[in-house]
């Protein structure tokens, strides 16, 4: 054997290690990311849903006879696969104790693996700077602070305190109506001047992804309440948005619904209360 | 279909968990009944020392999976998440605890972790035991409760409540004895019928024997539990070593030096099994 062999073979064996190193190397960030780069965008709730996301797909389809598991560990890591599949499935359903367990588990993801804490979590929703907050964010906050109070009488206790139920005008519209406005909700938020920890901080951005995830969007947790029904963009147009259309032409009209400048039938929720 | 808890009385150090995981492992092997020990600790890792050994990090970096960042789907961590959305049956308490020998000892683990935010975990989640002991309860034949000091008083009082037969550990000394017999005849958090007094890391050759503290200091006839020290014991639990020693143990002859301890926790477990079947008979469990 030669000199030039014997180079030859080592330099094809140090080719092919280096193949086997980052193919081994791929293959383990492929399935978890341990390492993340944290930057301004990390802790939005974009970021956030799209980590939810990834891990629960990564934790209900990891094939388990790739651990090399005991026959009795196979089985009960099947059952508790099976019970997650089976949670993620029934709160698109609405069950209420699934929707629960699937909220847990992204408390638990997102404080134990993403790493949000206190210093980051108002990148989410700005909890530090009240006049940043939305009406979403305030009124999001306000039910989650009555239902830890009140339970599933929050919606109720909260029109009840507030008198939300009385009949009055609004701006635009020349008929009295049942509605809550963000005026309202604004005016709601100062009056409670609620205080949160970072666990109650932290599940308010967990429900958030979570409607946004798997539940039923802004409605997710009013539909829970003990009320007689919720309705959202089928029970007609509201007045003003015939006479706006009206008054100006089609085209000019879509593009001032896309940027959501006049109000549309989907944009209010009916909440039914049977007396 | 019985829970039992080893709970420490005294302030004296008794070694308590030890003897749980002792009278766990015998009574597993010996008999054919499903136990799960069901460990109340934070940061405590006895338990699982003595049945496993941790493994070293491997050096070559490819092979290493890094995940301790991982949320924990196992023990009470794990359980606690399904209790909290109130999908907790018998079985589900099954699914979230550690085999050590099938169908024979299974332990649900503490938790663990030192900052701040797993202090607060701990004292949320040690209330949800009560709960896991009645459903675990369901399942298993024997459950095995190592009562940790760092339970909160109500919820300690309440495990209590709810355990068929408390192993009160307490230490060779005359006035540990004493103060757990009164708090037995108070007849309040303790009582004749489900305690069982037993003497943690007991010593034979001394005037304070189990014989003359019976006899002089209780003034009873059936002579007070022991566990005896046994230095066999003290070494397996921190190699993970417990279920070989045991093996070891089941040949062992009258002669031997640690017979003695096998044979203090058989004894052990025919008074607690005695005072079950009366309990049972009684209709009280």
């Amino acid at each position: 054997m030669t000199i030039s062999n014997v180079i030859l073979i080592m330099v094809v064996m140090w080719i092919a290690a280096l193949i086997i190193y980052f193919h081994i190397k791929s293959k383990k960030n492929a399935e978890v990311i341990t390492k993340m780069d944290v930057d301004d965008q990390t802790y939005t709730l974009g970021q956030m849903i799209e980590f939810v996301k990834r891990r629960l797909d990564e934790i209900t389809k990891i094939n388990l006879y790739d651990i090399g598991l005991s026959e009795e560990e196979l089985k009960r890591r099947k059952s508790k696969k099976y019970e997650l599949k089976k949670a993620l499935k029934g709160c698109t359903y609405g069950d209420v104790n699934d929707k629960k367990y699937v909220k847990e588990l992204i408390y638990d993801l997102l404080a134990k693996e993403y790493g949000v804490t206190e210093m980051n979590i108002s990148k989410a929703i700005p909890f530090d700077i009240p006049s940043l907050l939305t009406s979403q964010d305030k009124f999001d906050i306000l039910i989650y602070m009555y239902k830890k109070e009140f339970g599933y009488e929050a919606l109720s206790e909260m029109i009840r305190k507030y008198k939300l139920d009385e009949f009055k005008y609004i701006q635009g519209e020349t008929k009295p109506c049942y509605v809550i406005t963000e005026d309202e909700i604004n005016d709601i938020f100062e009056e409670e001047n609620v205080e949160l920890t970072f666990a109650d901080k932290l599940n308010i951005v967990v429900q958030r992804i979570y409607q946004q995830y798997k539940g039923y969007s802004s409605i997710d947790e009013i539909r829970d309440m003990n009320i007689d029904g919720v309705s959202g963009g089928v029970s007609g147009l509201p007045e003003s948005f015939i006479s706006q259309v009206a008054q100006t032409d089609s085209a000019d009209y879509l593009s001032q619904i896309e940027e959501h400048k006049v109000q549309r039938a989907c944009d209010s929720i009916w909440i039914m209360f049977h007396r | 279909m019985s829970i039992i808890t080893f709970w420490n009385g005294t302030e004296d150090e008794v070694g308590t968990t030890t003897s749980s995981i002792a009278f766990a492992t015998q009574v597993a092997i010996e008999h054919n009944i499903r136990v799960l020990l069901i460990s109340t600790s934070l940061n405590d890792s006895t338990i699982k020392d003595s049945f496993w050994q941790e493994s070293k990090k491997k050096s070559f970096g490819i092979f290493t999976d890094n995940r301790s960042k991982m949320i924990e789907n196992n023990g009470l961590e794990g359980l606690d998440r399904v209790i909290r959305s109130n999908k907790v049956t018998p079985e589900a308490v099954r699914d979230y605890t550690k085999i050590v020998l099938k169908n024979r000892l299974e332990i649900l683990l503490g938790l663990e972790g030192t900052d701040e935010a797993m202090q607060k975990q701990y004292m949320i989640m040690q209330e949800k035991y009560p709960q896991i002991m009645e459903l675990a309860d369901h399942y298993y034949d024997m459950v095995i409760v190592d009562l940790d000091k760092k339970i909160k008083n109500a919820t300690r009082l309440e495990i209590l409540k709810k355990s068929h037969i408390v192993v009160t550990m307490v230490s060779q000394k005359a006035k540990s004895i004493q103060k757990i017999n009164e708090l037995i005849k108070q007849n309040d958090i303790l009582n004749e019928e489900n305690t069982v007094m037993t003497i943690g890391k007991y010593m034979d050759n001394t005037r304070y024997n189990a014989k003359n503290i019976t006899r002089n200091l209780l003034k009873k006839r059936d002579i007070i539990n022991t566990i005896p020290y046994n230095n066999l014991l003290f070494e397996a639990t921190q190699e993970g070593k417990i279920i070989d020693l045991y093996f070891n143990f089941i040949r062992l002859r009258e002669k031997d030096e640690n017979y003695y301890f096998v044979k203090e926790i058989k004894r052990l477990y025919a008074n607690i099994k005695g005072k079950i079947e009366i309990l049972q008979m009684e209709r009280k469990i």
